[in-house]
């Protein structure tokens, strides 16, 4: 009696475990609920030098204009970009950058901070790498937890694609309401820039929460916005900041890796005023800081570009919202790099 | 590691398939009590030896309790008893707001003295544990309970797992008589107790997890919003904590039933109360009911007149909002309940109180919604100045502040209508679903796992009652 009824009461699990994969999937499916992919972008100017690959997260995406870059240094350009990456995630891609004979690497203070974990991370760093890398630096539990359970998450999501999206499925579920009600979503995925014919264009959501129309500067926010961007980070845990883990370490065997290959820039894109007022402290700062100068010591070959001490890119009027910049700021930034390129 | 956490189902099933092997029942519960202090050690190994210290005593103290007869020996034993379990309990929870309110003193007396500040870790779950391990010892010299002989029994009676860290506080007299007894749960119990967690889950994950940041919003920069916002905010955080705390209880009853063991139910839908009395009989029952057994009735209760009542009550109050933390903040909160339920006395002994009807029930709930979200300010806000701040744009102060609608908030407070005019806690609602035909059951299962897997938060944000 007592063993039909454990397992009715398992047949009862094994169907809503069925039944809910198979509502996640379509959830999933309906409402467009997936992360963005890793971008890829090629750009083929008229004279043909040596090529350039440039590997970053979405402030690299956006700190750039790639097409100038190429045209201004009559080099193709091949950039990839992990949303919310890191060199964590960049060292895996880099084998697919090779023949590049400059490597541009993006990173900044939100980039290298250990505990902003980029959703494909479990996708692109293996699980070894990833345990050997947490082991090596000494990482604490809750930490390791963290990048650990993206495991456990990344696996869970094959049957149910939604699980860990939540934030992504509120954003679908505002989409399909507005545009049932005949009405524009403001909340909405920014497409990046126009990528080569042969490559889908990934669909970069940074902060699906708060992501603010394309040709506003951070400084033209109104308040709520900007006050309710700022919350969403701190509700995500970004707004704390540590250094010297697993991204650390990847920084560092990546630019050894493509320092052999030929020269490597580590560009360092600033963050906004507002971010930076809000989150940092000079502790993390100095942290910063720090990790660069052993990078320096470890991979002497690296030169490294200051964006981020370029006064006219700590103004929010530079930013298109907290960490990604607006087209003045990506147009000083592109002017800086192409200038350092060029007279090396 | 929190219950929403993958750690924590890892931890569960090793605990349920380990149990399951164990045939004799001292093994099974000494092989309890090892899992039990792990689960504590996640949070901070070195704190595990306060809890093991402070059970052993009153074990001792207890069995002594028991051996003698003599009224004064037996008054010095429990006099002991508290003495630990508050010095502990004040030791580590108040000594960082003594300290910081006694520069405050001595500098408002004029005394310009460098301070030196104190910082005293708080042990995870300590108001949960001293107040349980305190009954026990209450109990044995009341002679409600007789002495627990064996330690092990009393240690993991003060240290089970699924009430440890936040509750609900279970009495001995429920808890040590399930321990002498090999328990397994029925299939029925286990399902109970699954969707009691699911439940839990849902109300931590999906609902206090999704309003979280907006919540913290209004709360940590109130100056820069109006009142609609603010508003918005405050009816937020009602739902935010409710779920939160609820969630979490509803979660430990439901670990607790699926291994067997039956705690009582810690909340009865509280926003469906019309009367203060009425919310304290609804809202974290286990600690209103703890102080009402041992702190409001030892102090007379309303057995010594009726102005000794309303001292009590308001003494019971302003330490149960002390019990919260060693903020201000807390002991207003606690005084504007207590000056609730003692007005409501006070009115309902004169026969001016809506007594029965619609019309009446429903001012009574709109009464005391509103003293309850006006509590809420004080108990969320970091500071008795960001409640004023509150407030103040609450009552219109700050015509030009930002103003944003929450999705998430709206669709909380809708789901919450729907429930109080349900009517039905957890408790009460699970066996009813249990009961109804298997193809709703599986509907509502299928939704209940789809919810979670699609809206359920995964950034694992710990448990508000977890810093009490």
């Amino acid at each position: 009696m007592a063993l039909s009824s454990w397992r009715r009461l398992l047949g009862t699990g094994a169907a809503v475990l069925v039944l809910s994969a198979g509502l996640s999937h379509l959830v999933a499916a309906a409402l467009g609920v997936a992360y963005a992919s890793v971008g890829r972008l090629s750009v083929q100017p008229d004279r043909r030098g040596p090529p350039i690959a440039v590997l970053g997260s979405s402030l690299t995406l956006y700190g750039l204009d790639h097409e100038a870059l190429a045209t201004a240094l009559g080099r193709p350009v091949t950039a990839l970009f992990v949303p919310s990456g890191s060199p964590a995630e960049l060292e895996t891609l880099q084998a697919e950058v090779a023949a590049a004979s400059t490597t541009v690497v993006g990173v900044s203070i939100y980039d290298m901070n250990e505990l902003v974990l980029a959703d494909r991370r479990p996708e692109l760093v293996p699980l070894g790498r990833a345990m050997a890398d947490l082991w090596e630096t000494g990482a604490d539990w809750p930490f390791a937890k963290r990048v650990l359970g993206q495991y456990v998450l990344h696996a869970t999501a094959r049957a149910f694609p939604t699980a860990g999206k939540s934030d992504l499925v509120m954003v679908g579920i505002r989409r399909v309401a507005r545009d049932l009600a005949g009405r524009r979503s403001s909340v909405r995925s920014v497409a990046a820039p126009p990528l080569d014919g042969a490559v889908a264009p990934p669909a970069v959501a940074f902060d699906p929460r708060a992501v603010p129309d394309r040709e506003r500067t951070l400084e033209e926010w109104p308040l709520e916005e900007r006050l309710r961007s700022v919350a969403n980070y701190r509700a995500s845990g970004r707004e704390q900041h540590a250094f010297r883990g697993p991204k650390s370490l990847a920084l560092r065997r990546l630019a050894s890796a493509t320092a052999a290959r030929g020269e490597v820039v580590v560009v360092v894109f600033p963050v906004s005023l507002t971010y930076a007022r809000e989150f940092l402290d000079a502790a993390a700062t100095a942290r910063l800081e720090q990790e660069l100068d052993s990078l320096a010591r470890a991979v002497p070959a690296v030169a490294v570009l200051r964006l981020d001490r370029d006064p006219a890119l700590r103004s929010d009027r530079a930013f298109r919202d907290l960490v990604h910049l607006g087209s003045d700021g990506r147009r000083r930034a592109t002017e800086a790099l192409a200038a350092l390129l060029l007279g090396r | 590691m929190i219950f929403s956490s993958f750690e924590f189902l890892i931890f569960f099933a090793a605990v349920l398939a380990l149990r399951a092997g164990l045939r004799d029942l001292e093994r099974e519960k000494r092989f309890l009590l090892v899992a039990s202090w792990l689960f504590y050690m996640s949070w901070g190994p070195r704190f595990v030896l306060l809890i093991v210290f402070t059970s052993l005593v009153d074990w001792w103290i207890g069995r002594r309790l028991g051996e003698t007869e003599d009224a004064w020996a037996r008054g010095r034993l429990l006099v002991t008893s508290l003495a630990l379990n508050l010095g502990v309990l004040a030791f580590f929870k108040y000594t960082n707001f003594v300290v910081e309110n006694g520069w405050l003193a001595l500098r408002a007396l004029g005394w310009e003295l460098d301070p030196v500040m104190v910082d005293v870790l708080l042990p995870v779950g300590i108001s949960f544990f001293t107040f349980q391990s305190m009954s026990y010892t209450i109990d044995v010299y009341r002679r409600v309970i007789p002495p627990c002989r064996s330690a092990v029994d009393l240690c993991l009676f003060v240290a089970f797992f699924p009430q440890l860290v936040a509750g609900p506080i279970v009495r001995a007299k429920d808890l040590l008589p399930q321990l002498q007894r090999r328990t397994r749960a029925t299939p029925a119990e286990f399902e109970l107790g699954l969707l009691l967690f699911g439940i839990g889950a849902f109300k931590k994950l999906v609902i206090s997890d999704q309003i979280a940041p907006h919540v913290d919003l209004a709360f940590a920069r109130p100056a820069d919003f109006g009142a609609p916002y603010l508003l918005q905010g405050l009816v937020g955080y009602a739902i935010q904590i409710y779920c939160d705390f609820s969630g979490y209880s509803d979660m430990a009853i439901g670990v607790a039933r699926m291994m067997g063991y039956e705690f009582k139910e810690n909340f009865r839908m509280p926003y469906a109360a019309a009367g203060f009395a009425d919310f304290w009989h609804r809202w974290h029952i286990s600690l209103s009911t703890w102080l009402r057994d041992y702190l409001y009735i030892p102090l007379g209760g309303d057995r010594k007149g009726e102005a000794r009542m309303y001292a009590n009550l308001m003494i019971t109050m302003l330490l149960g909002g002390l019990w919260h933390g060693a903020r201000w903040n807390f002991v207003i909160w606690g005084a504007i309940h207590g000056a609730a339920l003692c007005g409501e006395r006070f009115l309902r002994a004169r026969g001016t109180l809506p007594r029965s009807g619609a019309a009446g029930r429903r001012l009574s709930w709109a009464a005391t919604m509103g003293v309850v979200l006006f509590g809420w300010v004080f108990f969320r806000s970091p500071s008795l100045g960001a409640a004023i701040t509150f407030l103040h744009g609450l009552l219109g102060g700050h015509p030009g502040g930002a103003w944003v609608a929450s999705p998430q908030i709206l669709a909380a407070t809708g789901l919450m209508a729907v429930a109080i005019a349900y009517g039905r806690d957890s408790m009460e609602a699970a066996p009813r679903l249990m009961a109804a035909a298997p193809a709703v059951r599986l509907a509502v299962y299928t939704g209940l796992l789809t919810a979670l897997a699609s809206f359920g938060v995964t950034y694992a944000a710990p448990f508000i009652y977890f810093q009490f």
